[in-house]
């Protein structure tokens, strides 16, 4: 009996010890929303393809998304010559492709210049390729590698976060990876599967070769329902994502499961189609180009409301385009727009427009309102527009909610013109404002409500693109904030995008994935991939 | 009335539906103004077809017909709607076979004949009055609650008379009665047969006869032609088509005939 | 079913019908609340005495927008139907009558009608409308496209039920009597058609109802912040799908019962079998 009880104990000592040792093996599983458009990395440009690349793509720099910095990678450390504009990176010796082919400075230029081919045509090439003057890359040696650049440049280390290093000896674009996955097997439609990379470069502390998982699945399941389903079966890891509705009823069944990681960087906003060339009767286009009209559009909308409502709390109330999320370029001295009708109404009055018998009249005594375009099947976006649209009736607007398919609203926004207002979310991938330049600049195609212009239309217009510039360009950390921070005020001074909130970012994590830090940015659960571990059945909790 | 002198009907006609043989194959036939003539002939044989074909009636889309339809020396065969409809229910009326079947259901007897009667006539106001005098002739009841009748409402019987009673109402040049006694029982047949009589002997009106009862068509008519295999085999008088048959296909249908009886 | 209880049964819904469509006519009167109010401090309420079948998701009455949403389906399914059948009903007379190359025309239509992905156009269509229509105006749209598509089977029905006429003995009879070919056709074979054209009619009824429900799955029909018995239906999706506990919130289905009760009685009310 006694000698029963100590070989108990010891088995459960040995157990507990083993429980918090990480355990090579296992397979991951989760699901993806579509089919990864392209898996060539440079090309990728949905969200599924950014993930593969993610998990396969070997790259020179990695941002850490928990804490924000960046981190070496492939490259061990790297420099800007004084002048900004050569960056020289030192490789890691010794690492090899998931083939067993060695890694050098050939294949980084390979890289470069399959991603600058302008037949390719990556997205993620764009502000290597804006640079005036271009982006040429150098091999020095076989471990050193210069990227030189026409003109001074800032920050563009962090772009190569998404810059997934392929090799010069093979024609197939997706492999073999320097990352910790490889992709092994394809079935369209259904699902991907990535297979350990054995040649990986990281160790862990304690020296064991990463990943410790032997495979991940990606099943393509495009209704969220459908996931939630699955995994609450136990038979997907992991969400990313969730949307406040699941995470609600996910929480109710699964307490343990959800986290809200909190103010995520993605934002939701609503503006007006500001183009002088735009199909809309001249009227309207006097009341969307007036800041005024438009500041009280934004004081009328009650944001706590839509994060409480729509969201379920599981949003902010957003001050701008960065949300507190993003420590390094908030700029701290903005207000979040408050809800505030008298003064709506008072900016209102002071430009002209009249309420009578609850509607709003403009001087001409046109009534005033106009259409919300948003993507048809989004519930959260309709509900929003349900919620602005009675929040407008109470300063005497009438809006029609006009929801498209989203080919058809992207026509509209991009090519037509035709609309008066539209409500849209950005994802925002990168911290830094750089990559958000296309947004900004009057010239920018994604300068929404009044895009591509030849030259900037209106002086708070011209005074962006300024200090885009010194974004861009400038070397100086601090000067690079001060003149981001200037965009954020004259933002919130002239309200183009109506800012409305930031969703908090919502993931599902099962019980037996180890190791999992969960963070705001994408890939969210999945960053740090290559540590994530699968407890064995015997050692979760049951749920 | 003379029988001389110019045929009221002449036929010759060839009729095919489309996905069968010929049905009628250069059938020919002469009708004389006032002739009572009979046409027997086994069922199927064709006889209702040329019923149709004769009032231009044949569905043009199903069945294709070929010849000539002269009647009191004008061509039938190729005249315009209009034309065929001053013709249809004036100067040639059809009993249609299928009594019951051939009443519009939908329809009160009152409103079918009165629309049978100002289809032709001058004095469209005057139906009651001109339509109750045939009625009675065929027997039919001529009140109101009567015509206030919908066609399921009739026995086979009455409605067979009824169509009669249209057929009759404008004093046609020749009367298609195709079957009109087969449901009726011995007295009404013989009224409804009267009242062919009579209209034979006082307005001249030729009837051409269809029947499979070679019996009823002996006692009726004045000539009696047996239709087989798509043509008229044997025409004559009917004692001696009925005692003396050539042919051996009226042999057999005159042998068919129960309780023969020549008195 | 007896002869008996078939007339309670039929009867009983057709009182239904008529109480759900006076109180739907009657709909400002009956509706406690405006169905597009927002109590956002209860939303997602279980029933009350203030609500009594709960709010929904942005804090609306659930019974007043069930009322507004039963007069605008119910109301205008028919109406959808009744479009839908006069067009059949055209396209298959003229079919029937006019043979040759507008009869083959037609039937063509039909043909490529029913084989259209109506879905991507109803989205094309729906896309190229100019944005600000208002939700009556685009429902009734939606209704006319929905009439619109669905002429094409009730066509090729009339069409074949009007050809069968056309040859039946008592046409030929009353042409043979010298009648106009348009008046054997108005007072002899119209009539005759009518039963066909009505169960068309009444069949097609609870079909619209339940289309103009997907359509509104698709974010096409009616738009915020009007309701109808499909955006009332789509409520459920969620709950639905990801099968939390139904027990604990049974009203949510409180709009399914109801159209589901209304095509029942219509189906009670007017079988869609051809009466002779
Ligand atoms: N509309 C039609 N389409 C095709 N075939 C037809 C049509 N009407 C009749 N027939 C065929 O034509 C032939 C003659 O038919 P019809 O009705 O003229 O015969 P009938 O001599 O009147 O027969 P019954 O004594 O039974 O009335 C039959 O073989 C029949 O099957
Ligand atoms: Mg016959």
């Amino acid at each position: 009996m006694r000698l029963r009880i100590i070989i108990a104990a010891q088995f459960l000592g040995i157990a507990c010890a083993w429980a918090q040792q990480p355990v090579r093996g296992g397979a991951l599983r989760l699901a993806i929303q579509a089919e990864p458009r392209n898996l060539d990395p440079a090309q990728a440009s949905d969200e599924p393809s950014e993930l593969v690349r993610y998990l396969t793509g070997g790259v020179l720099i990695r941002m850490n998304r928990l804490t924000q910095r960046l981190e070496p990678a492939l490259a061990e450390q790297w420099s800007y010559d004084t002048a900004r504009r050569t960056l020289t990176l030192r490789l890691r010796a010794g690492v090899r492709f998931s083939d067993g082919t060695p890694f050098n400075a050939a294949d980084v230029c390979h890289t470069f210049s399959h991603l600058l081919d302008p037949a390719v045509d990556a997205p993620s090439a764009e502000p290597f390729r804006s640079v005036k003057g271009g982006t040429r890359c150098e091999v020095r040696d076989a471990r050193t590698v210069a990227l030189r650049f026409g003109e001074p440049i800032a920050a563009v280390e962090r772009l190569l976060d998404d810059v997934a290093i392929q090799s010069s000896r093979s024609k197939d674009q997706s492999r073999p990876t320097l990352g910790p996955f490889f992709i092994s097997d394809r079935q369209p439609g259904a699902s991907l599967v990535l297979r350990r990379n054995p040649n990986y470069w990281r160790r862990s502390p304690s020296g064991t070769q990463l990943p410790y998982l032997d495979s991940i699945r990606l099943d393509i399941q495009r209704n969220r329902d459908s996931e939630l389903v699955r995994f609450r079966a136990g038979e997907l890891h992991l969400i990313n994502n969730l949307d406040s509705q699941l995470y609600e009823r996910l929480k109710s069944q699964l307490p343990g499961s959800v986290r809200d990681l909190g103010v995520s960087n993605d934002t939701e906003q609503l503006w007006f189609n500001q183009i002088a060339a735009a199909p809309l009767p001249a009227h309207k286009k006097v009341w969307f180009r007036s800041t005024e009209f438009r500041k009280a559009v934004s004081e009328a909308i009650n944001r706590n409301d839509i994060a409480r409502v729509v969201f379920k709390g599981h949003a902010t109330a957003a001050v701008g385009p960065v949300s507190s999320a993003n420590h390094a370029w908030l700029n701290a001295a903005i207000e979040t727009p408050r809800l505030n009708l008298k003064s709506a109404l008072n900016r209102l009055s002071g430009s002209g427009f009249r309420l009578r018998d609850g509607i709003l009249y403009d001087r001409a005594g046109n009534p005033v309102e106009f259409s919300l375009i948003t993507n048809a099947g989004n519930r959260s976006r309709e509900q929003m527009a349900a919620l602005i649209q009675a929040d407008l009736k109470r300063i005497g607007i009438r809006v029609t909610i006009a929801p498209l398919d989203f080919p058809a609203l992207i026509g509209r926004i991009t090519r037509t013109f035709d609309y008066d207002a539209c409500l849209l979310g950005l994802v925002m991938t990168d911290l830094d404002p750089i990559a958000q330049t296309n947004v900004w600049l009057s010239s920018g195609p994604q300068h929404q409500w009044n895009p591509s212009q030849s030259s900037p239309e209106t002086p708070w217009e011209a005074e962006i693109d300024r200090m885009m510039h010194t974004v861009a360009t400038e070397a100086n950390a601090a000067a690079r904030k001060r003149a981001f921070d200037r965009v954020q005020q004259i933002i919130a001074e002239n309200v183009p995008f109506i800012y409305l909130i930031n969703r908090h970012a919502l993931v599902a994590v099962a019980p037996d994935v180890r190791n999992a830090q969960p963070a705001v940015l994408r890939p969210q659960t999945l960053w740090n991939i290559d540590q994530l571990w699968l407890a064995s059945p015997a050692q979760v909790p049951k749920r | 009335m003379s029988r001389s002198g110019e045929p009221l009907l002449e036929l010759r006609l060839s009729v095919d539906y489309r996905g069968g043989s010929g049905v009628l194959q250069t059938f020919e036939l002469t009708i004389a103004e006032g002739e009572l003539i009979g046409l027997a002939g086994q069922s199927g044989s064709g006889k209702s077809t040329l019923a149709l074909a004769i009032l231009g009636l044949l569905d043009e889309r199903r069945a294709r017909i070929e010849g000539s339809i002269r009647f009191r020396q004008q061509e039938l065969l190729g005249l315009g709607e209009r034309q065929w409809r001053s013709i249809r229910g004036r100067r040639i009326a059809l009993v249609f076979q299928s009594a019951v079947s051939s009443l519009t259901p939908t329809m009160r007897l009152g409103d079918q004949i009165r629309e049978a009667w100002q289809a032709h006539s001058n004095h469209p106001a005057e139906w009651r009055m001109e339509t109750a005098s045939t009625l009675g002739a065929v027997g039919l009841p001529t009140d109101d609650s009567f015509l206030r009748l919908f066609p399921r409402e009739l026995s086979v019987g009455m409605a067979q008379r009824f169509l009669a009673a249209m057929a009759v109402l404008h004093k046609p040049d020749l009367l298609i009665a195709d079957e009109p006694t087969s449901a009726l029982d011995v007295i009404t047949q013989s009224e409804l047969l009267k009242l062919f009589q009579s209209l034979n002997s006082q307005h001249g009106t030729a009837i051409l006869f269809i029947t499979h009862d070679i019996a009823v068509a002996a006692s009726f008519c004045h000539r009696i032609a047996i239709l087989h295999d798509g043509a008229i085999v044997e025409s004559g008088a009917p004692a001696t088509v009925l005692t003396n048959p050539r042919e051996e296909y009226t042999k057999r249908l005159v042998s068919a005939v129960p309780q023969w009886n020549l008195g | 079913m007896t002869a008996a209880l078939e007339r309670r049964a039929r009867l009983a819904s057709a009182a239904f019908l008529a109480t759900l469509a006076i109180a739907a006519l009657a709909a400002d009167w009956v509706a406690p609340y405006q169905p597009e109010e927002q109590f956002r401090e209860t939303i997602a309420a279980a029933p009350s005495s203030r609500f009594w079948l709960g709010t929904d998701d942005l804090g609306r009455d659930r019974f007043s927008r069930l009322i507004h949403a039963t007069r605008i389906s119910l109301l205008i399914a028919p109406a959808a139907a009744l479009l839908s059948v006069v067009l059949a009903a055209s396209a298959g007379i003229a079919a029937a009558t006019r043979t040759g190359l507008i009869g083959n025309l037609l039937m063509g239509a039909a043909d490529i009608t029913l084989s259209l992905p109506w879905l991507l156009l109803l989205l094309t269509v729906r896309s190229l409308l100019p944005l600000d229509v208002t939700p009556w105006a685009s429902l009734t749209l939606t209704f006319a496209l929905l009439g619109a598509i669905g002429w094409a089977g009730p066509a090729r029905v009339i069409r074949a039920a009007i050809r069968e006429l056309l040859v039946s003995d008592f046409v030929i009879s009353a042409r043979g009597r010298g009648l106009s070919k348009s008046r054997v056709f108005l007072c002899h074979v119209l009539p005759s058609a009518r039963p066909v054209v009505a169960a068309q009619f009444w069949s097609a009824v609870p079909v619209f109802v339940l289309a103009e429900a997907n359509l509104s799955f698709l974010g096409l029909g009616v738009t915020e912040p009007a309701a109808s018995w499909g955006t009332m239906l789509k409520e459920m999706e969620t709950v639905l799908a990801v099968g939390g506990n139904l027990l604990n919130q049974y009203w949510v289905f409180a709009p399914a019962a109801l159209v589901f009760v209304s095509v029942l009685c219509l189906t009670i009310l007017f079988p869609s079998r051809i009466s002779t």
